[in-house]
């Protein structure tokens, strides 16, 4: 049970679109891993980011602070960062932040990419 | 967590609460209800016919009763201020109020039946803003019951009419009709598609009347006796109110088991209009209650015997999949015009025994399978296996062997003296002697320099299924003690272990997390985005927020540097 909740991050290319998966939990033991990841992208120049959220097991307020801090990275360099995967628990957890509304969110990584990680 | 304000519709409802269904559906679904909720008008009529008035009066006051029925319907749909539960939840006379009313008809006549009409109707709206504080007393298994109940000794009545010592024998061509009414509703309920099952009782009654003219069973002078009855009529309200304490117990009883029933009702109409209903919302049960109240105080008012919310109605709402709130107000509007036209109560009170007795049946049997699903919508556990077999059986004992009523003492007789109020009693005795010893506590503590979340949601995960808690609940607090652990790790000062208690006494669960540390912050706002992005600390404010927001109530407490946090869930 531990190993599959250990944070894995994955990256792969679709239609242009960088696509980062994220899977496991992700709190403040790891968010840093993925606050990291996800700017060093941005500052080499990637224009379209979807991070794909779809096989997170939970997220804590340390790793939507990580996700925050990436979309105002991303507004900087006038970069597309959207997020998609948002199911179940993981939603729940977006609402209850009250989060929903700060990120760009699309309801399925096929749409995302297609909106190459724009609104 | 907060509630969704959108409500999900379960894939078998059409037409829920919010929805306009076409005019032909609302009109059709309306007086569909009409007719399933004027089956109960055969309540008031036996305890009117029990003071041998005349037939004038009668039909005068069946036409009260039934404008009642229209504002009860209106006032439950509409909503006025804290009363009102918004749900298409029609009334109607209620069997439970049967026995209480028949016995102040022979004591003290109308005036008695009305005024202690009005103390069960004050009564159940008193009770009503407390039935939350009374949850523990009331659980789910309870209000299961008693709809089941009411379903199982509803179809027993009919039956009675039947089968019942001093019922006419049934003659050959009330069985055909009988059989052809049920067998009509069923048929077109089970194999029926689109409008022929969504109407499937109200075609069932018409074929019943059809049937009974056809045989013989409304013959000519029935019908001459409903054609001198005038059109237009105002109905008879003018009759003086009496109390008798006496009666206060009978009553008393009745008006528990209708708000019990009203709060089952509503809570069917919640789960029937949200695919993801998880438990009562005690607030529009509350509202649906006060309604009910006020219905049967207006009940003893305008001069009908007591009122409650129509579980055969809800249950055939959700057997046609249109719970319109619209329908509500269509049936109300029916009822209202019907209050001042005799002619047709007088008509509905043609309905011969056969017809009346199938519709029972057939509505009866939602009504049973919905107090079932109830009932069993939280895992069974001993004390609740005890709990609804026992009262089950000692209710059905009153049924079957009349000997146990016969013989009680006159105090005992209105509690042993009804199945349902007796089986309503039992349970909720045998429910307040098995809360002796339900508290159940389980500890759990961190060593650990960095804590392992996965250890902490195991702890969790094994005491909730020990417990027999909800998952939805379990994942909540395990949630929140590691988010809080989370943040107490990240950003605040701390040492040595950290403790987790966790109590649970089936509608409370309680989380203590201790430590030797700072207190983290709670705030009822969603810090800034600025805040957040800013530094570290604008995650433990949003960690102390979404906190706030996953439990049912947070209390944080520190003293010499021990910390100590509060989660409370309901259960």
């Amino acid at each position: 049970m531990a190993t599959n909740n250990v944070l894995s991050i994955g990256e792969i290319r679709e239609a242009g679109v960088c696509v980062v998966t994220l899977a496991g939990r992700i709190d403040s033991t790891n968010a840093n891993d993925v606050m990291n990841r996800l700017k060093s992208l941005i500052a080499a120049g990637e224009k379209s980011i979807v991070v794909d959220l779809g096989g997170v097991i939970y997220l804590t307020s340390a790793a939507f602070r990580a996700l925050l801090v990436a979309t105002d990275e991303a507004e900087r360099t006038a970069a597309k960062f959207a997020l998609c995967g948002l199911t179940g628990h993981v939603r729940e957890l977006f609402e209850m932040g009250g989060l929903l509304e700060l990120f760009t969110i699309h309801a399925s990584r096929q749409e995302a990419v297609v909106q190459g990680g724009g609104k | 967590m907060s509630k969704p304000a959108t409500t999900r519709k379960p894939a078998n409802i059409v037409y829920g609460l919010e929805d306009t269904p076409p005019i032909l559906v609302t009109v059709m679904n309306g007086l569909q209800h009409v007719g399933v909720l004027t089956i109960n008008l055969v309540y008031p009529l036996l305890v009117f016919r029990a003071l041998n008035l005349p037939i004038e009066l009668v039909t005068s006051l069946i036409s009260a009763g039934v404008l009642v029925l229209g504002l009860a319907t209106f006032l439950q749909a509409f909503r006025l201020g804290p009363v009102g539960s918004g749900f298409m939840c029609p009334s109607t006379f209620s069997a439970t109020f049967f026995a209480a009313s028949l016995l102040a008809a022979k004591t003290g006549g109308l005036p008695l039946v009305f005024g202690m009409t009005i103390f069960a109707g004050v009564l159940e709206a008193v009770v009503a803003p407390f039935l939350n504080r009374l949850r523990a007393i009331f659980p789910p298994e309870i209000s299961g019951l008693v709809i089941f109940m009411i379903g199982l000794t509803g179809g027993i009545a009919g039956l009675r009419l039947i089968f019942g010592s001093g019922a006419a024998p049934m003659r050959p061509e009330e069985w055909i009709v009988g059989a052809l009414t049920i067998g009509t509703m069923v048929a077109l309920n089970v194999w029926g598609k689109g409008a022929a099952s969504m109407f499937c009782a109200l075609i069932g009654l018409v074929v019943g009347y059809i049937a009974s003219g056809v045989t013989g069973l409304i013959d000519s002078h029935m019908i001459a006796a409903v054609a001198v009855t005038p059109w237009v009529g105002m109905p008879a309200i003018d009759f003086h109110r009496t109390f008798d304490l006496a009666l206060a117990a009978p009553f008393a009883i009745a008006s528990l088991a209708t708000s019990m029933k009203a709060a089952g009702t509503i809570t069917i109409c919640q789960k029937m209009n949200d695919a993801d209903w998880v438990r009562p919302d005690m607030k529009s049960i509350t509202a649906g209650v006060l309604a009910d109240g006020a219905s049967t105080i207006l009940a003893g008012i305008v001069g009908a015997v007591g009122t409650n919310t129509s579980t055969p109605s809800v249950g055939l709402a959700a057997a046609t999949g249109v719970g319109s709130r619209k329908v509500a107000f269509v049936v109300a509007a029916i009822f209202i015009l019907m209050g001042f036209l005799p002619k047709l109560p007088a008509l509905l009170g043609l309905a011969p025994r056969p017809v009346v007795v199938a519709a029972l049946l057939f509505t009866v049997s939602f009504i049973m399978i919905n107090g079932l699903q109830i009932m069993t919508s939280r895992l069974l556990d001993a004390r609740r296996t005890v709990i609804i077999a026992l009262s089950t059986i000692a209710g059905m004992a009153v049924e079957v062997f009349p000997s146990i009523a016969a013989s009680a003492s006159p105090g005992l007789r209105p509690v042993v003296g009804s199945s349902l109020v007796l089986a309503t009693v039992l349970a909720l005795a045998l429910n307040l002697l098995f809360r002796i010893g339900i508290k159940k506590t389980a500890t759990f503590s961190i060593a650990d320099a960095v804590p392992d979340p996965d250890k902490i949601g195991a702890f969790f995960q094994t005491q909730g299924a020990k417990w027999g808690a909800r998952p939805d609940v379990i994942k909540r607090a395990s949630y929140g003690t590691i988010q809080l652990i989370d943040a107490v790790a990240e950003g605040v000062w701390h040492e040595g272990p950290i403790v987790i208690a966790a109590s649970f006494d089936e509608f409370n669960l309680d989380v203590r997390v201790s430590y030797n540390g700072g207190q983290l912050l709670f705030p009822d706002e969603r810090p800034s985005l600025e805040q957040i992005r800013g530094s570290e600390n604008g995650a433990q404010l949003l960690a102390g927020f979404m906190l706030r927001r996953n439990a049912d109530r947070v209390r944080s407490e520190g003293a010499e540097g021990q910390s100590r946090v509060l989660f409370h869930y309901v259960h």
